[in-house]
């Protein structure tokens, strides 16, 4: 039997690049937005992990 | 409180999707309306979950319409009195970027290389480390032009950003989107060298601001 696996690393991609987006575009009306910087941050960090991870992944294919 | 997600046309539709802290979604005002949900009090969650919540009731509302305008997360009022002054100086701006991203959606692009290891793995010295590096990141830019130029050529608008790599984001209207693909293709299987990451298509989160 085939099953075909879904990519958890590109699924986790699509997840930070959306939080990403809902972050840090999108219409500003108020400028008072209640997130703290320390969670923005981690989006970034975690989005560079990620990319590397593919960069890694891809080379040893 | 009242949280804002996006803001659409009055004849648009919601679809039938839990806000943030599982909240129901609502249109709110005439003419441009705003789609948020009602609360009792700032949810005390975690913000990332929130933040995905607005981010799936955005882009439920995207697979539905043509005309969506998402609002960064985090935007709320205190009641509608609050939120109706605020669609009133808006109405103008509001209506000339929904008109401005109607029939578009938004595709991203990230361009990441391993650079310093291609760099370290070809050279044997420092200086030879250095020119090396500098010659990949001079071909790497090369590359990265050519994808966004091509690209840019495709969509009805384009922005870039370097951060820690190069970001793109592509307003791209829907029966160009299978074309855009294939540019990203393309460059994908030509440089196997750099990371090229495509995401999308999104809501236009990226095309909001006020511009002429």
């Amino acid at each position: 039997m085939t099953v075909s696996h879904p990519t958890p690393l590109h699924e986790q991609i699509t997840l930070l690049e959306l939080v990403d987006r809902v972050l840090n575009k999108g219409v500003v009306l108020t400028g008072d937005i209640t997130l703290s910087v320390a969670d923005v941050d981690l989006v970034y960090v975690g989005l560079r992990v990620l990319l590397a991870s593919v960069a890694t992944l891809e080379e040893a294919a | 409180m009242i949280r804002v997600y996006a803001f659409v046309h009055e004849a648009a539709r919601v679809p039938e999707i839990a806000g943030v802290d599982g909240a129901p979604i609502e249109q709110h005002g005439r003419g441009v309306s705003a789609v948020v949900s009602r609360h009792e009090r700032a949810a005390a969650g975690d913000p990332r979950h929130e933040a995905v919540a607005h981010g799936l009731v955005v882009e439920a509302l995207a697979s539905v319409n043509d005309a969506v305008l998402p609002v960064r997360f985090g935007e709320t009022f205190a009641d509608n009195q609050a939120l109706d002054a605020i669609l009133r100086d808006r109405d103008d701006e509001i209506r000339a970027t929904l008109a401005r991203v109607c029939g578009c959606v938004e595709l991203g692009v990230r361009v990441a290389g391993a650079v310093p290891q291609r760099a370290a793995a070809a050279a044997e010295s420092g200086t030879g480390y250095m020119e090396a590096r500098l010659a990949l990141l001079a071909e790497r830019d090369t590359v990265v032009h050519g994808l966004h130029d091509e690209l840019r050529a495709l969509a009805r608008d384009a922005v870039q950003s370097e951060r820690g790599g190069f970001e793109g984001a592509y307003l791209v209207e829907r029966p160009r989107i299978e074309a855009a693909y294939e540019v990203v293709q393309r460059f994908t299987a030509a440089h196997r060298e750099l990371t090229i990451v495509c995401t999308g298509p999104w809501a236009p989160y990226s095309f909001g601001g006020t511009r002429a």
